[in-house]
C-alpha cells in the first residue's frame, strides 16, 4: 500500500514536472503571424517592419509575414478573406468599421492581457492614456490596439498670416466667424478669381473628410448626428444647419473656391502652400510637413478648432488599429504582437513626430518634442472619435451627397438636409 | 464561358435575392431588394443620368467616328500616322486618361487655356452638376473615338471600290454617295458599333468615380458607379446584385431592339 502511494505521488509529481516543462515548450512552438496592413511606403512602413524584426528577435519563435495592401484594395479584398475563411491573424482595422467587423474580431481575453504580461484586459486597458481604447471597444470588450493615432484640429500656414500683416500667435481664428473675416485678409485673387484659398473643403476625399469639417461644429452645437441609440438621424438639426450654413459661407464669401477643391485633393493643396488654414493632424502636421515633406510651403502651427460664441472646442481623433481575427488559432500571440507594435511611444515621436497615447505619455520626455505640449494634452482630453457612428458607411454617404449639394449645387440647406436624414433613416431601417 | 460569364451572371441573380454583406452569410429575403430599388430615388436619377450620357456619348461617337473614318478613308498623306493617332488615347487605361483630364479641367488648367483663346474663361467644369456630365463626356468620347472609328474604317474599306467609282462615274455627288451607297452598305458595321459603343458607355464607370465619385450631389451618379458604391463601399451586396441583374436585363433589351432594327433593315440593301 505504501509502496502504491509512494508511486503514485511519484507519478503526480512527475506529470506535474512535465507539464511544467511543457507549457514552455508550447510558447517556443513556431508561430507564424500573419498580418495585412494598409501602410504605404512611408516612414511608418518602416518602423513597423523595424518592429517587426524586434519582435522576432525577442521572441524568436515567431515569424511575421507581412502584406502591406492599399487601403482601397483592403476594403474589397478582407471581406472577401474572411468569407473565405483566409483572412490573417492581424489586420490593420479602422474604429469606423469595428461594428461592421465585430463578429469577425477577437476581443481580448484576460489569457491573451496574461500572456502579454498585464494580467488582465482591465490592466491592460490601463496601459493606455484613458478613452484612447473606446473607438475600438464595444461593451468591456477591446477589438483592436490603435498604431495610428490622429488628433485633429486647426492648422495655420504662419507664412500666409505673416504676409498678410496677421500675427499667427494672437491673429488665428478663435471663432468660427473669424475664419470668415481672417480668409477675406489671406485670400489671394487675380482678376476677381480665387487664386489661394483661405480654406478649402475636401469634396473629392471619403466621407470621413465631410465629419472631420462638420463635426467639431455639430460637437460645439451639441447637435448629434445621430440620436443615442443610432435609430435616427438628427442631421437635419438646428445645429447642423447652422453648421453647414457656416462651411457654405466660405464660399459665398469668396475665400474658398469651388472648381479649385473640386478638382484638387484637399492634402495636396495643403501640403503645396495653396490653403491658409486648415484641417489636419496637429501633432503629425506640422513636424511631418515640415521637416519630411520637402513639398510643402510654409509653416504650419496647430490651433484648437474655433468655435461659436459661448461654445468649447471640440476635437475629433481617428485612428487605425491592428485587430485580430476571431478565427486566428494563435490569438494570444497576435494580440502580443499588436501591442508590440504600439508599445513605445517615444520611437514615434522621435522617428515620425506621431503620437501614440500610452498611459504617462504627456507626462514623459516625449511632449518636450512636441511644438506646443499645452495645446496637444489639452486638445487630447477633450476628443471624440470623428465618425464614429453605427454603420458609418450607411449613415455618411447620404450625407455627404446632401452638403456636396448645398455647397457646390447652391441647394436649399433645410430641405437638402431634411432629405438626407430620410434617407438615412430608411437605409438604417432596411 | 460558363465559369467567367453563365456563373457570375447567375451568382448574382441568387444574391439579388437576399441580404448579403459578404462578412455574413447570405439571408434570402425575397424580392424585397427590388421592391427598395424601385422605390429608390437615386436609383431613378442614376438611371436618368445613365440615358443622358449613354445617349449623347454614342451619337457623338457615330457621328465623329464616321467622320473621321471617312476622313481615313481617302488615302490621305500620313495616313497610317493619322491612324495611330486616333487610336492612341484607345492605348491608356481610362483611369490613367481620367486621371490626366481631371488636372485638365483644373482652374487654370490646359483646358480654360484652350477655352480662354476665344474668350471663355473659368468654367466650373467638374464643381457644377451643369458641367461635370459633359466633362466627363469629353473625357471618354476622346479616349474611346479612335477605336469606334477604326472599326468603322475597317467597315468602309470592305466596301468595294468599284461601287463607290461606278456612282461617281454615274455622276452621284459626294453627299449622294454617302446616303446612298456607304451609309447603306455600312449598316451592318454600324450597328456593331453602335451596340459596342452603347454597351461600353453603359458599363463605365471609371471616369466617374475618378473625375467626380457620383458629384457634385448625385448629378453625375451613373449606374456602374452606384453599383459599385453599394457592394464594395457599403457592403450591401444583395441591393447591388439586384441593379446589376435590372442593368443587365435594360442591356438585354436594349440589344434585342437593335437586333430587331438590324434585321428590319436587311444587310444594308
Amino acid at each position: 500500500m505504501r509502496t502504491m502511494f509512494v508511486t503514485a505521488v511519484a507519478v503526480m509529481l512527475l506529470l506535474t514536472a512535465a507539464s511544467l516543462v511543457a507549457e514552455p515548450e508550447a510558447e517556443q512552438q513556431q508561430v507564424k503571424i500573419d498580418a495585412w496592413s494598409i501602410l504605404p511606403e512611408s516612414g511608418k512602413k518602416q518602423l513597423h517592419l523595424q518592429l517587426s524584426k524586434d519582435f522576432e528577435k525577442e521572441n524568436p519563435n515567431a515569424t511575421i509575414v507581412w502584406n502591406f495592401i492599399p487601403q482601397g484594395d483592403m476594403e474589397k479584398k478582407l471581406p472577401t478573406a474572411i468569407a473565405m475563411g483566409e483572412a490573417p491573424d492581424v489586420w490593420s482595422q479602422s474604429y469606423r468599421t469595428v461594428t461592421e467587423f465585430q463578429n469577425h474580431l477577437a476581443p481580448m481575453t484576460d489569457a491573451d492581457a496574461k500572456f502579454m504580461g498585464y494580467g488582465t484586459v482591465d490592466g491592460y486597458r490601463k496601459s493606455w492614456e484613458a478613452g484612447t481604447l473606446d473607438s475600438y471597444s464595444i461593451g468591456k470588450n477591446i477589438y483592436g490596439l490603435p498604431w495610428q493615432y490622429d488628433l485633429y484640429g486647426y492648422l495655420i500656414n504662419t507664412e500666409h498670416f505673416l504676409a498678410a500683416g496677421l500675427d499667427p500667435n494672437k491673429d488665428y481664428p478663435k471663432y468660427w466667424d473669424d475664419v470668415v473675416k481672417l480668409g477675406k485678409k489671406l485670400t489671394i485673387t487675380e482678376g476677381g478669381r480665387i487664386k489661394r484659398q483661405a480654406v478649402s473643403f475636401p469634396y473629392a476625399n471619403p466621407a470621413i473628410w465631410y465629419f472631420m469639417m462638420i463635426q467639431p461644429m455639430l460637437m460645439e452645437l451639441k447637435s448629434p448626428v445621430m440620436n443615442a441609440d443610432g435609430t435616427e438621424c438628427l442631421i437635419n438639426s438646428e445645429g447642423a444647419v447652422r453648421a453647414v450654413s457656416e462651411i457654405k459661407r466660405w464660399f459665398d464669401e469668396g475665400i474658398a473656391d469651388r472648381n479649385i477643391s473640386a478638382t484638387n485633393e484637399y492634402v495636396v493643396l495643403c501640403q503645396q502652400g495653396q490653403v491658409s488654414m486648415f484641417v489636419g493632424n496637429v501633432v503629425e502636421a506640422p513636424k511631418a510637413y515640415g521637416v519630411t515633406n520637402p513639398i510643402v510651403k510654409g509653416k504650419l502651427k496647430a490651433i484648437p478648432n474655433p468655435t461659436f460664441p459661448g461654445t468649447e472646442p471640440a476635437s475629433g481623433v481617428g485612428s487605425w488599429a491592428y485587430s485580430v481575427n476571431a478565427k486566428s488559432k494563435i490569438k494570444p500571440w497576435a494580440w502580443k504582437f499588436a501591442d508590440y507594435i504600439a508599445k513605445d511611444p517615444m520611437l514615434y515621436m522621435e522617428k515620425l513626430g506621431a503620437l501614440i497615447p500610452r498611459q504617462g505619455w504627456s507626462q514623459s520626455e516625449l511632449v518636450k518634442q512636441l511644438d506646443d505640449p499645452a495645446l496637444i494634452v489639452q486638445m487630447q482630453k477633450n476628443t471624440y472619435p470623428s465618425g464614429l457612428l453605427k454603420d458609418f458607411t450607411t449613415v455618411s454617404e447620404p450625407i455627404k451627397t446632401a452638403i456636396q449639394s448645398i455647397l457646390y449645387e447652391n441647394k436649399d440647406i433645410r430641405s437638402t438636409l431634411d432629405a438626407a436624414k430620410k434617407a438615412v433613416d430608411a437605409a438604417i431601417k432596411k | 464561358m460558363v465559369v467567367f460569364m453563365v456563373v457570375p451572371m447567375l451568382a448574382a441573380l441568387g444574391i439579388s435575392f437576399t441580404k448579403y454583406s459578404i462578412l455574413e452569410p447570405p439571408r434570402f429575403i425575397g424580392l424585397a431588394n427590388y421592391v427598395e430599388i424601385f422605390r429608390f430615388p437615386s436609383f431613378w436619377n442614376s438611371l436618368w443620368v445613365t440615358a443622358r450620357y449613354v445617349f449623347v456619348r454614342v451619337l457623338v461617337i457615330m457621328t465623329l467616328g464616321l467622320f473621321v473614318s471617312i476622313v481615313l478613308n481617302q488615302k490621305i498623306p500620313l495616313f497610317r500616322t493619322f491612324q495611330s493617332i486616333y487610336f492612341l488615347p484607345y492605348v491608356f487605361p481610362l483611369a490613367v486618361t481620367s486621371v490626366v483630364w481631371k488636372v485638365i479641367f483644373r482652374p487654370y488648367g490646359l483646358m480654360e487655356q484652350l477655352t480662354s483663346l476665344v474668350g471663355i474663361v473659368s468654367v466650373p467644369w467638374l464643381s457644377s452638376s451643369a458641367y461635370a456630365l459633359w466633362s466627363i463626356l469629353i473625357t471618354t468620347i476622346w479616349s474611346g473615338l479612335g477605336y469606334y472609328s477604326i472599326l468603322i474604317l475597317a467597315g468602309l474599306q470592305s466596301i468595294p471600290e468599284e461601287v463607290v467609282e461606278a456612282a461617281y462615274i454615274d455622276g452621284a455627288s459626294w453627299w449622294q454617295r454617302l446616303y446612298r451607297i456607304l451609309l447603306p452598305l455600312l449598316k451592318p458595321t454600324l450597328f456593331y458599333v453602335t451596340i459596342v459603343a452603347l454597351i461600353g458607355s453603359i458599363h463605365g464607370f471609371a471616369p466617374f468615380l475618378i473625375m467626380t465619385a457620383g458629384g457634385p450631389g448625385e448629378s453625375t451618379r451613373v449606374i456602374g458607379l452606384m453599383i459599385y458604391q453599394y457592394g464594395f463601399a457599403q457592403l450591401r451586396m444583395g441591393f447591388a446584385s439586384a441593379m446589376s441583374i435590372l442593368l443587365l436585363l435594360i442591356i438585354l433589351a436594349l440589344t434585342l431592339v437593335q437586333k430587331r432594327a438590324l434585321q428590319g433593315g436587311g444587310d444594308g440593301d
